[in-house]
């Protein structure tokens, strides 16, 4: 198949597309009415519902800060704090960006930047999220602990909480080291295109 | 009332139209009747601002192209069909030859990225560099620049296809 080839064989394919009937002007109403989910809106839900719980845990903290008697588990504290605040924040904000983006109003080109700009901020901030989220996790343990009235989390380890968290920490750590290289290589050919689009 | 009712006719007019951009854009039927669907949601929506000083398909391909990015930026599946219509995945029952051209054609042409999608839909709808331009927002020269690329990259891939048989 040549060039040519592909342009009157486009040219056929669209003669015999012109008489398919597709949609009736009853299926144009239930459309225009929006009678369908949009999904969007949902992982957006979901992600509200996220945040909340992390806000809750944030506040929960702070108002127990007392309890955290050490230089360690006031730093712990602090960190978890931040990370519980910041990083739902940030996602709320950056779904909020490519939710807000109207179709109807720009060129190909104006779209397509800024949903590629848009896509490329998110997938970074959820790659900076991944070891953000390991510290936020190591340091949630002993702070959680405090808050619950244990004794201290240190002085509580025994061998076979020692090797169940080595594991639970290799794990973690190839699974978040996978997930960061996807989302790098994601974050990448947002990259390109944006390249492409100042050509 | 009225407004709607004009809105239907330009829709069965040109839903052809919507059909090919879908089907550029994404792979299975689902999703080229969730996309199809969308598009004719967010026409809808752009319609009462649609003044008219383009022509109809002009705004059609602009308001359709932007949504396919929308869509294929927001996560997958996001949008899921409930009102009720045949979305066709064969359009040559008939005609086995014509329907296998139709599938390499489109095999081809998803290959591209989605800047090169977009360009290479409108040339083959037969716009000149002009009118590419004006729904893109490419330059003419740029437009024209690309499409010469497109066509290199077009030819590289069926020429290495063809090698394969």
């Amino acid at each position: 198949m040549e060039i040519e080839e592909l342009k009157s064989n486009w040219e056929a394919m669209s003669k015999r597309v012109e008489h398919l009937e597709i949609l009736n002007k009853k299926n144009i109403m239930e459309i225009t009415k929006q009678r369908y989910k949009n999904k969007f809106n949902h992982i957006f839900k979901y992600e509200f519902i996220g945040s909340v719980v992390c806000y809750i845990a944030a506040i929960v903290i702070m108002l127990n800060f007392n309890k955290l008697s050490t230089p360690l588990l006031i730093t712990c504290g602090i960190f978890v704090c931040l990370f519980l605040i910041v990083v739902p924040f940030l996602t709320i904000r950056n779904l909020n960006k490519i939710k807000t983006i109207r179709v109807g109003e720009s060129d190909y080109k104006t779209t397509l930047k800024r949903f590629e700009k848009a896509k490329r901020l998110m997938l970074k901030t959820q790659q900076l999220a991944i070891p953000a989220g390991i510290i936020g996790f190591l340091a949630s343990l002993p702070v959680f602990n405090a808050l619950i009235g244990n004794k201290d989390f240190i002085e509580n380890f025994d061998t076979s909480r020692i090797i169940s968290f080595t594991i639970a920490l290799i794990f973690m750590f190839l699974f978040s080291r996978w997930g960061y290289k996807k989302y790098e290589q994601i974050a990448d050919s947002a990259g390109n295109i944006l390249k492409d689009l100042e050509e | 009332m009225q407004e709607t009712d004009d809105f239907a006719k330009t829709i069965l007019k040109h839903q052809a139209l919507l059909f090919k951009v879908s089907r550029i854009y994404v792979d299975n039927t689902e999703d080229q009747k969730d996309l199809f669907q969308e598009i004719v949601f967010q026409l809808y929506k752009s319609f009462q601002n649609f003044k008219g000083n383009s022509k109809v398909t002009t705004w059609m391909y602009r308001v359709a192209m932007n949504t396919a990015i929308a869509f294929l930026n927001k996560s997958k599946r996001q949008v899921t069909t409930i009102t009720d219509f045949d979305f066709p995945e064969i359009i040559d029952e008939k005609d086995h030859a014509a329907q296998e051209q139709t599938d390499l054609m489109y095999q081809y042409i998803k290959k591209l990225n989605v800047i090169e999608k977009g360009i290479i839909l409108l040339y083959l709808e037969g716009k000149n560099h002009e009118e590419i331009s004006e729904i893109t927002g490419f330059t003419k020269t740029n437009v024209g620049t690309r499409i010469g690329r497109i066509k290199q990259k077009l030819k590289e891939t069926i020429r290495k296809k063809e090698s394969w048989k």
